[in-house]
């Protein structure tokens, strides 16, 4: 691709740390500073990053709540419809619409679907597979699965100001600050 | 300073030592994946290749033949086929266990053995489905065990414990693959960022989802994480519960006892950890990985073996004192067969091996001996093996009636079939640790000292009721 | 040192006098002296109603006392630091262990009346003979009540006397009582040292007492295990000797656990909302317990559900049994649902979200929920022998009302004279920063 063909439009600040205590207290900075449109990278999960963010709980346990049900639900139905209706078996002496023995599989597909629905509401609520981010036009980003904190705040933010967020992001003890920029054909 | 140091004076020593550090842990991990494999890797790759051919032949002959090339005859009609189908799934308990009931009860050592016990139990499984899908028989008609309008009108027996295991262990297999993938995408996400050459970038780029250690993201990964660790750890004990069940709902002597479910769960941790121990002395011996899988570490491992070898031992007991006190004429002969009739010898090999073995580890110079645990980790690998074994051949081969009484005599095909599974498990094996991170690196990365930020600060600054996680004050 | 600042001194967390917590001891000690009326009174109306009773009285309280010594074991075992601040809870519920010994007392003169397999034994006739003369007094009645029941009451018509016979080896007068004596002895044994090591702690501060409680603890569980499995098959067990399960100790074992939980999120949330202690226990110490409470409801789900469908599945006359007892009659059935609804599904909901967990006022309802359930449950287990396939009988439910005042009234008189004399959080434990620290991640 040819440098002269494409011009450039800023799409993200990428602010980088070296420590879990200095982008916690930058999350907090940048969380009173009133940004909405911002994330912070980090190679692990950090503890109390959530509260520093200012983000709320996570829901994804009602969606496994519901697919649980689901999942005990289709058992039933399919177990009392097969042995119970459609074609009576007595075996063993129990009668076709025995309850104990539904239990094992109500409770197998109870998990499948619970199990289903933690990953994929999961990847549902993360946009996951998304190959492509603004983050990774930028050369120093890789380092964030290896053992450096970035802090990256959208272009589209309300409060977003090439000066004024450049100067937030130093003033809160960044090692490096880029300004990721996007090429527009 | 942290309140999490190690206290000296208690017994307490650091899990690494001081030097590792997050990149340390990206570099050593990551580096194994990404150099050429040490000729120790291709002579067990090799070999492990060599019984998977066994495996293919054996299974290729048994499916053409029939079931009669086994030893299995009346009253034996089961033997090693669902001997070695338990043992494997047991082995892959340990790996659930690790990542599941081990996190919940939030043991920062797990970090450094999880993703290996996972990979072992994803092949364990694969290994344990093998059995019974072959001995069908006629393995072209396995779907009707599944719930398949077909032209019989026919449904599958809702009621029968063996189609609770097609369920039990395909949920399983399913939930314990997504359950590793999950924990593999940070990883994934490491390895691209580190890849040199397109390839490489393609491959774990595609696996890592496009993961950049959002905490956006994060704060639903870690939701989903415990949700799945929630839900394998009734899982994991349902499993191997369904599993006794195929013996225990019988009436059968020796198979028909209520301790049966968490009795083989206890066996199946314990047969588990011995096989994750055997393959991470190997590991961390061939790939240098002593500074992340510590002499604590194993230390640790030993424990549990111990605990969960006991509480076989207490199974053990429980069974032979209700033997005993049922007054139930059967039920005493066959725990009286099984330790004086013919197959004596499989009984006491699986005490000694189950029971005596692991109790050297009360020593703390013996639970730290190298040696040691290798060879008590090999010891009770045998003797679970011997316990299935001896649970279901002692109970057929005394009929109720002295005329149907009979002795298994395995075949060649029941011999390359085990030792075949073998193969399948060590090439799935070896391909693993060759191409996929061995330890969880985030996760080491997260429990390292100084990984997180001091409490303190989260405590003091900017703590928002609001946000549940640190809404602690009293009013 | 730099945690310095952050250990607190050994007096400050002793109950005022005063607080509530300091005369609690006076209402426990009421409550039990009105159940111990009332059962005293029962005791002469309906000796063999009494006997039961008072089973069902001293097994709610020993599985109580059994699921606190787990708890504490468990922390000692994993070296565990969260616990720490919440552990001493439990170790007062452990320190109750002196009275256990004299609240099975009254049962001895009526072993003859709870197992059947007591008055086949004709091995120990001679000490039955004595045991009669130990208890002059109710022995006329409970002769009565034993013939007068023998008609309806019914082992002998169900179980052959062969069988019994058998199990003679095992279900012997003197096997029994010396059984009895060691049971008492170990659990003296673990309950005292878990208590004094602990609390010896709180004024030396010596890291010594966790080295050994830690050093202790493997061989305590041991014994732990044993002596509840067997104590399980000779009291409640035998109540039915014909019948028999291996996971009978697991069951027990499991209740025992739930119901501890149970304890120590009451007990903390009372201090808390006496102001006795402040963020010492906070909401991420109820979270865990909290969960551990859930788990241990699901484990104990499981353990029963697996018992009974076994049985059910292989349909052993012999075995099923124990379940007709509990499910022929229209009101024992009632109980057996009510165990599956009220004790499993009903709290199943109401405790399993992470929100439930993490706030006092819902988390104490589903401990006290379950804490009622384990009455039930209790109730299940034992009363069904008093008047084998006669449904449960109402009218006189007052006795084991009374009966159980009296039990858990003394153990809790016992329990909270001891919160009166020692801190109410383990000061000298080296790890109680690592508590006060903790946030569920």
């Amino acid at each position: 691709m040819s440098e002269q063909a494409v011009s450039k439009r800023p799409v993200v600040y990428l602010a980088e740390f070296d420590s879990p205590d200095a982008i916690i207290h930058a999350a907090e900075g940048v969380r009173d500073a009133g940004y909405e449109k911002w994330d912070v990278h980090t190679p692990y999960p950090v503890h109390g990053m959530d509260a520093a963010m200012g983000l709320t709980d996570s829901g994804l346990g009602w969606i496994v709540l519901l697919c649980g049900l689901t999942g005990v639900t289709a058992a039933v139905t399919m177990i009392q419809w097969m042995n119970g209706y459609d074609y009576p078996l007595v075996i063993g002496g129990k009668p076709p619409d025995a309850i104990p023995s539904m239990v094992p599989i109500m409770f197998e597909l109870m998990v499948l679907l619970s199990a289903f629905g933690a990953v994929f509401g999961m990847f549902g609520l993360n946009e996951l597979p998304k190959h492509h981010h603004p983050v990774f036009y930028s050369d120093r980003f890789e380092a964030f699965s290896h053992d450096k904190f970035f802090v990256s705040i959208e272009v589209e933010d309300k409060k977003f100001d090439t000066q004024k967020t450049k100067e937030l992001l130093e003033g809160l003890h960044s090692t490096h600050v880029e300004l990721v920029e996007e090429e527009v054909s | 300073m942290s309140a999490d140091s190690p206290i000296v004076e208690i017994g307490e020593t650091p899990l690494v030592p001081a030097h590792v550090s997050a990149a340390f842990v990206s570099d050593s991990v990551s580096r194994v994946t990404e150099q050429a494999s040490p000729v120790g890797w291709w002579m067990v790759f090799g070999v492990a290749l060599l019984f998977l051919g066994v495996l293919g032949l054996s299974v290729g002959y048994l499916v053409w033949n029939g079931i009669g090339s086994w030893g299995n005859n009346s009253p034996t009609a089961w033997a090693w086929d669902i001997t070695n189908f338990v043992w494997w799934i047991g082995i892959g308990h340990a790996g659930t266990l690790i990542s599941a009931v081990l996190f919940l009860f939030r043991q920062k050592w797990r970090t450094s053995v999880n993703r290996f016990a996972e990979a072992m139990t994803i092949f364990a499984v694969i290994c344990a489905l093998l059995y019974p899908t072959i001995h069908v028989g006629r393995i072209w008609a396995l779907y009707w065990a599944l719930p398949i309008p077909n032209q019989m009108a026919m449904w599958p027996n809702f009621k029968s414990p063996l189609l609770w295991d097609v369920f039990a262990v395909s949920t399983y297999f399913t939930v314990s693959l997504l359950f590793w993938f999950v924990g593999l995408i940070p990883d994934f996400a490491t390895l691209r960022d580190r890849a040199k050459n397109v390839a490489r970038k393609k491959v774990y780029g595609a696996l890592a989802l496009g993961w950049r250690g959002s905490n956006r993201h994060w704060r639903h990964y870690e939701r989903a994480y415990l949700i799945l660790a929630a839900l394998s750890t009734p899982l994991v004990l349902s499993v191997h519960s369904v599993v006794s069940f195929d013996f225990a709902t019988s009436v059968m002597p020796g198979w028909h006892t209520t301790i049966f479910p968490p009795y083989f769960v206890a066996g199946a941790v314990f047969s588990g950890f011995a096989m994750v121990m055997t393959l991470m002395l190997i590991c961390r011996q061939v790939y240098g990985l002593k500074d992340i899988m510590t002499m604590k570490h194993l230390e640790l491992m030993n424990k549990i073996m111990l605990v969960t070898g006991s509480l076989v031992g207490y199974a053990y007991s429980m069974e032979f004192f209700m033997a005993w006190y049922s007054g139930n004429a059967y039920e005493r002969y066959v725990f009286i067969n099984r330790a004086t009739g013919p197959y004596w010898w499989a009984y006491w090999t699986m005490v000694t091996c189950n029971v005596i073995s692991p109790q050297l580890f009360w020593s703390k110079r013996l639970r730290t001996s190298i040696p040691v645990m290798f060879a008590v980790s090999i010891t009770i690998n045998i003797g679970m093996w011997f316990e299935r074994f001896v649970i279901i051949v002692t109970s057929l081969h005394r009929d109720y009636l002295p005329s149907s009484w009979g002795m298994f005599h395995p075949t060649l095909i029941d011999i390359g079939c085990y030792t075949g599974s073998l193969g399948l498990f060590f090439t799935l094996f070896s391909l693993f640790i060759r191409w996929i991170p061995m330890v969880a690196m985030f996760e080491v990365k997260a429990a390292l000292p100084g990984a997180q930020p001091s409490h303190h600060h989260a405590h003091t600054e900017h703590a928002e009721p609001a946000h549940g996680a640190l809404a602690v004050k009293e009013a | 040192m730099s945690d310095a600042k952050k250990t607190p001194d050994s007096m400050k967390y002793r109950i005022p006098e005063g607080s509530a917590w300091d005369g609690a001891w006076k209402m426990a000690l009421t409550v039990a002296a009105l159940g111990g009326l009332v059962a005293l009174g029962g005791a002469f109306m309906d000796p063999k109603r009494f006997a039961f009773s008072y089973l069902y009285g001293f097994v709610t309280v020993l599985t109580l006392w059994l699921g606190s010594v787990f708890f504490v074991l468990i922390q000692h075992l994993t070296s565990a630091g969260w616990s720490v601040s919440v552990r001493r809870a439990s170790e007062f519920f452990v320190s109750g262990v002196v009275v256990l010994p004299f609240l099975f007392a009254p049962l001895i003169p009526n072993f003859k009346t709870l197992y059947p397999w007591w008055t086949t034994d004709k091995t120990g006739v001679a000490e039955a003979q004595e045991h009669a003369a130990a208890a002059p007094k109710g022995e006329g009645h409970e002769g009565a009540a034993v013939t007068e029941g023998e008609g309806e009451h019914s082992p002998a018509e169900l179980i052959e006397e062969a069988t019994l016979a058998k199990k003679s080896a095992y279900l012997n007068h003197t096997f029994f009582g010396i059984r009895m004596c060691v049971y008492f002895a170990v659990w003296l044994f673990l309950g005292l040292r878990l208590f004094r090591y602990s609390t010896a702690q709180d004024a030396t501060r010596d890291k010594q007492w966790t080295v050994k409680l830690q050093g202790f603890a493997p061989v305590a569980t041991i014994l732990f295990a044993f002596s509840l499995t067997f104590a399980g098959f000779d009291w409640i067990m035998s109540l039915e000797p014909g019948w028999y399960s291996t996971m009978f100790g697991v069951r027990i074992f499991a209740t025992s656990a739930v119901t501890s939980f149970a304890c120590i999120i009451l007990v903390t949330l009372g201090w808390k909302r006496a102001g006795l202690v402040h963020d010492e226990i906070n909401t991420e110490h109820l979270h865990d317990l909290g969960k551990l409470m859930f788990g241990f409801l699901v484990f104990w789900a499981y353990i029963s559900f697996s018992e009974f469908f076994l049985i059910w599945y292989a349909a052993i006359p012999e075995e099923t049994i124990y379940f007709h007892r509990r499910w022929d009659d229209q009101s024992w059935r009632t109980i057996s649902c009510m165990i599956v609804g009220l004790k499993f599904i009903v709290p199943f909901y109401l405790i399993m979200s992470r929100n439930a967990k993490r706030n006092n006022g819902l988390i104490g309802l589903g401990a006290g929920w379950l804490l009622a359930m384990h009455l039930v449950e209790i109730y299940y287990w034992i009363m069904p022998y008093y008047k084998p396939h006669a449904g449960v009988q109402w009218s006189g439910i007052w006795m084991e009302a009374g009966c159980v005042m009296a039990t858990v009234g003394v153990y809790m008189t016992r329990v909270l004279w001891n919160m009166r004399k020692h801190s109410l959080i383990a000061v000298g434990d080296p790890r109680l920063s690592r508590a006060l620290d903790f946030v569920n991640a």
